[in-house]
């Protein structure tokens, strides 16, 4: 009787373990998640966008770094290390020439190599119109590695994954 | 990547690689958003396009599906081992604008099916 007893703690502290685990991590999963969302609300832009909503847009992105931040872009001849300052006027001036810009984030990959530390891939989506009138559209694949700093993740290394090399 | 809603038959290359012409759906991260894209070279071939026109291997293609001519100029390059070129039909926008490309043979799903 005594041992069922032990048995069925031992059980119940094994369940109460996994569950703690899997909300533990499905938390983050949805912080980083949030994370992007962000990333996303401030590169996206609607018609007639008022300059300072511009600036304050590209002010919050700088936000979403660590201190600097290595890029790997070899389908747009970039590869280097970025710093928030340098990120929020890319942000700005890259936004400039577009009237509209949405942006999608998709089939999120997300791992945690270690504590305090998570690797995200995923696809994105970028369509917009230019001032000129045409429409764009990138589809691109994401390897993001993200590090956690007072209890927010913040990316760390972006690389765009050449899927078609010219 | 036409922004359509596309259901994908996977088992078309189970046992057979991609051929030239063939229309096929290129992973990304995941497999909800996937490039859709025409085969025009095969691995070893030398690509280029001149005026618009695509040459395989010094030979002029004769593409019908093409929906907008293009001006594009790209010089002769090779496809690498274990790759396909892939271009998409529509070839309206400018050449540095257009998604293309040599991909590795294993992100190929499949075949669209409409």
């Amino acid at each position: 009787m005594v041992k069922t007893k032990y048995l069925i703690i031992a059980g119940g502290v094994l369940v109460a373990g996994i569950i703690v685990f899997f909300v533990f991590f499905q938390n983050e999963e949805a912080k980083i998640k949030k994370r992007f969302k962000f990333i996303a609300e401030n590169i996206e832009k609607t018609s007639g966008e008022n300059p300072i909503i511009a600036a304050a847009k590209a002010n919050r992105i700088k936000k979403v770094i660590t201190k600097s931040c290595k890029i790997h872009a070899p389908e747009y001849s970039f590869s280097g290390v970025i710093s928030s300052d340098e990120l929020g006027a890319v942000v700005f001036n890259k936004r400039a020439p577009y009237s509209e810009i949405s942006l999608n984030l998709h089939d999120f990959i997300i791992d945690f190599p270690e504590k305090g530390s998570a690797q995200v891939n995923l696809t994105a989506i970028m369509e917009g119109r230019l001032k000129t009138g045409e429409f764009v559209r990138e589809l691109h694949e994401l390897k993001c590695k993200l590090q956690k700093i007072e209890d927010i993740w913040h990316l760390k290394d972006i690389e765009v994954v050449e899927v078609l090399r010219k | 990547m036409n922004g359509d809603f596309n259901f994908c038959f996977r088992l078309r290359y189970s046992f057979s690689k991609p051929e030239r012409h063939d229309v096929v759906t290129i992973r990304l991260a995941g497999e909800k958003l996937m490039l859709l894209k025409r085969v025009v070279a095969l691995e070893g071939d030398f690509v280029e396009f001149q005026n618009g026109i695509l040459f395989v291997n010094k030979k002029k293609i004769d593409e019908q599906y093409v929906r907008y001519p293009s001006d594009w100029n790209l010089p002769p390059r090779k496809v690498d081992k274990g790759h396909v070129y892939v271009v998409g039909d529509n070839r309206s926008v400018p050449i540095d604008v257009h998604q293309f490309g040599q991909t590795p043979i294993d992100r190929i799903i499949g075949v669209p099916l409409w």
